[in-house]
């Protein structure tokens, strides 16, 4: 009897209810999303599926009418993320195998264990951060306002969608660092790279890293920020947006440098050394060039892409190699300079890499790897950053989804 | 007590010398061929208060003027305005008539030290110099086969520019690098050494190898030779070579 009960019981459809939620706090969306992963998995929460960092989806319990308490109700939680300038937009969609009546009662359990959450996401720290979330666009609007300044949307009564937002303490948004101007970069990085850092992106040659070397100069120009752009070729001289900028300068190493520099940048900004194989001309290249620019401007930070790395190592010993990259660092450092130095793993040995790994503050890896369908992608992954937190996770992109500029 | 100091006018050298030159004392540059040994004892004599003496044995005044003026460096002009004397090979040749001897001179062989000292001597009173260069030692002391002889020679020279009350530069034609280089006398007794080399891969090295009584920078650093400006030496940047330990011992 007891087995045809169950039979009957399974064949019932499950009460169901949908409760959305939102709120805003201040931070990168990368980190935010790593924290809700860990978060809510101490809630008994479980992955279902992930598009990271935009969306995730979790799984709890499985049981309807008759769980005993809340973690066994089968709980469908989807939340989806978005950046608006400094503050991570988020929105709960709860899928609960249990009457929606539950819901109106004013101590009910998903309410409070929400609160939990979201108090756990926060911090308890409150501070200046707009209180409220448009419910549309989902931009921290002022209390009095009867529209989104964002959107310009009417703004929604309703309690679900407008959530008391608070100061975010656990996720970090660091202010002072610099935006490669990638979206995926930027948002494994939660954020870019730390000021002054000096960080090795590791990759074979492929179109992504091009990509990458390139928003990271535009991103700077943009900025307004100097840039210098020391490389084997003229190639990035070809590019008139960045050759006709002003802040843009270029180091080109190589014996017929000139024949491939464009018109379009000017000669002072232009600096051609005879090949990688002489370090000592290339540091003194450096030094008198960042004399010049330390002339003009000041103060604010500034960009150097080292695409040069393999190229020294090659025509060097690594022994050399490694000494002449310290005091590179250390001088670009020293003249405020954020550094991304490229290196092909490729051409060298295990050895020489190891010999040059310690001296960089970070480590980006670019990588082949066929997926299930046999198609060859490019990952990434940040191995290590000192001094500041990251997403370690493995993400796959296209060159255009690279391409794609970081938005808000 | 601290010895007195003066500029050696040349961008980044001074850094190296903790600050600048020792005051009337005798500093050899030693160098290979085309390492700017004679520029820079040139610039030496550029900058304020550098009323000086070059003396040449192979410089031919006329180029000197003309090589110089690439750097900006106008010694015709400072000639007339009785800053600067340069004697080369053809006055040092008269220097019995100068000095209103009844011996004539016809070849260098025939020049001794202590003519050439009475020389300098007399045209430094002439335009009140503070600086002596004489470009270069190796052509003077040629004629000595003997080494104890070359020694004296060099000793005296450099006593007497020291008793003149100047500051001397001393040229020396040298192969400064290598392990197995020979290390030529006057190296011992000058003052102070500033080598000058230029790699194999070309890059140009300059070090402060020894400075009496003077805490100084004894790595080797880089310099280039700039039109219009002469030599600027780089001294926070170092000389990247792959046979460093054998080039520089």
């Amino acid at each position: 009897m007891k087995s045809l009960f169950n039979y009957y019981l399974s064949q019932c459809p499950m009460p169901k209810c949908q409760l959305t939620k939102s709120f805003a706090v201040k931070g990168d969306i990368g980190a935010t999303f790593d924290l809700l992963i860990k978060l809510l998995s101490g809630y008994g929460f479980s992955e279902a599926s992930l598009t990271w960092p935009s969306q995730i989806t979790f799984l709890r319990g499985n049981k309807g009418l008759f769980a005993k308490n809340l973690k066994e109700v089968k709980t469908e939680l989807k939340i989806s993320l978005n950046q608006t300038s400094e503050y991570v937009n988020m929105f709960f969609e709860y899928t609960l195998a249990i009457p929606s009546a539950y819901l109106t009662k004013s101590d009910n359990e998903i309410e409070k264990e929400f609160l939990k959450i979201k108090h756990d996401l926060s911090g308890t720290e409150k501070s200046d951060v707009p209180t409220k979330v448009c419910d549309v666009c989902f931009t921290p609007t002022e209390e009095d306002k009867q529209f989104c300044s964002n959107c310009g949307r009417a703004k929604s009564t309703s309690k679900s969608s407008m959530m008391e937002s608070q100061a975010i303490t656990k996720v970090h948004f660091d202010t002072n660092k610099i935006p490669f101007g990638n979206k995926i970069l930027d948002d494994v990085l939660y954020g870019g790279l730390v000021k002054n850092s000096a960080v090795l992106i590791m990759s074979p040659h492929c179109t992504e890293k091009e990509i990458i070397s390139t928003r990271f100069i535009e991103t700077g120009l943009e900025n307004n920020e100097t840039v210098i752009n020391i490389s084997c070729d003229g190639r990035m001289s070809q590019n008139d947006k960045i050759a006709k900028n002003d802040n843009y300068y270029n180091v080109v190493c190589h014996p017929h440098a000139e024949l491939e520099m464009s018109p379009n940048i000017a000669k002072e900004r232009a600096v051609i050394v005879k090949g990688v194989e002489r370090l000592t001309e290339i540091s003194v290249a450096f030094t008198t060039l960042m004399n010049n620019i330390k002339q003009s401007v000041d103060g604010k930070p500034r960009r150097v892409v080292l695409d040069i790395v393999s190229d020294v190592l090659l025509s060097n010993q690594s022994i050399n190699t490694r000494k002449w990259l310290r005091e590179t660092i250390a001088k670009f450092k020293h003249g405020n300079f954020t550094i991304v130095a490229i290196m092909n793993p490729y051409m060298h040995s295990k050895e020489e890499i190891q010999a040059l790994l310690d001296i960089f503050d970070g480590q980006i890896e670019l990588y082949e790897k066929e997926t299930s369908s046999s198609i060859t992608q490019i990952f990434m992954r940040v191995k290590r950053m000192n001094n500041t937190e990251y997403s370690n996770r493995e993400v796959s992109f296209s060159s255009e989804e690279l391409a794609a500029k970081k938005q808000g | 007590m601290s010895t007195s100091k003066i500029s050696s006018c040349i961008e980044g050298l001074d850094v190296l010398l903790g600050g600048g030159l020792p005051q009337n004392r005798t500093i050899l540059v030693a160098g290979g061929p085309g390492s700017g040994k004679s520029i820079l004892a040139t610039q030496f004599l550029t900058g304020p208060d550098s009323n000086g003496v070059y003396v040449s044995l192979d410089y031919s005044k006329k180029s000197f003027f003309s090589d110089m003026l690439n750097f900006g460096w106008d010694f015709e002009k400072r000639e007339k305005e009785g800053t600067f004397v340069f004697l080369s090979g053809s006055t040092i040749r008269r220097i019995p008539q100068i000095k209103n001897s009844e011996d004539t001179m016809t070849s260098m062989d025939e020049l001794t030290i202590e003519d050439l000292m009475d020389m300098i001597k007399i045209f430094a009173e002439k335009i009140d110099a503070k600086k002596v260069v004489i470009d270069d030692v190796t052509s003077l002391t040629f004629s000595f086969t003997d080494e104890v002889r070359r020694r004296g020679a060099i000793l005296f020279l450099m006593e007497s520019l020291n008793d003149m009350g100047v500051s001397s530069l001393i040229i020396s034609e040298a192969n400064v690098y290598g392990t197995n280089r020979e290390i030529n006398i006057e190296e011992f007794l000058s003052d102070g050494v500033i080598r000058m080399f230029t790699l194999r891969d070309g890059t140009r090295a300059i070090q402060v190898s020894k400075m009496r009584g003077m805490p100084v920078d004894t790595k080797p650093h880089p310099y280039s030779i700039v039109d219009k400006t002469g030599i600027v030496v780089f001294p926070d940047e170092s000389v990247f070579t792959d046979t460093a330990s054998s080039v520089f011992p």
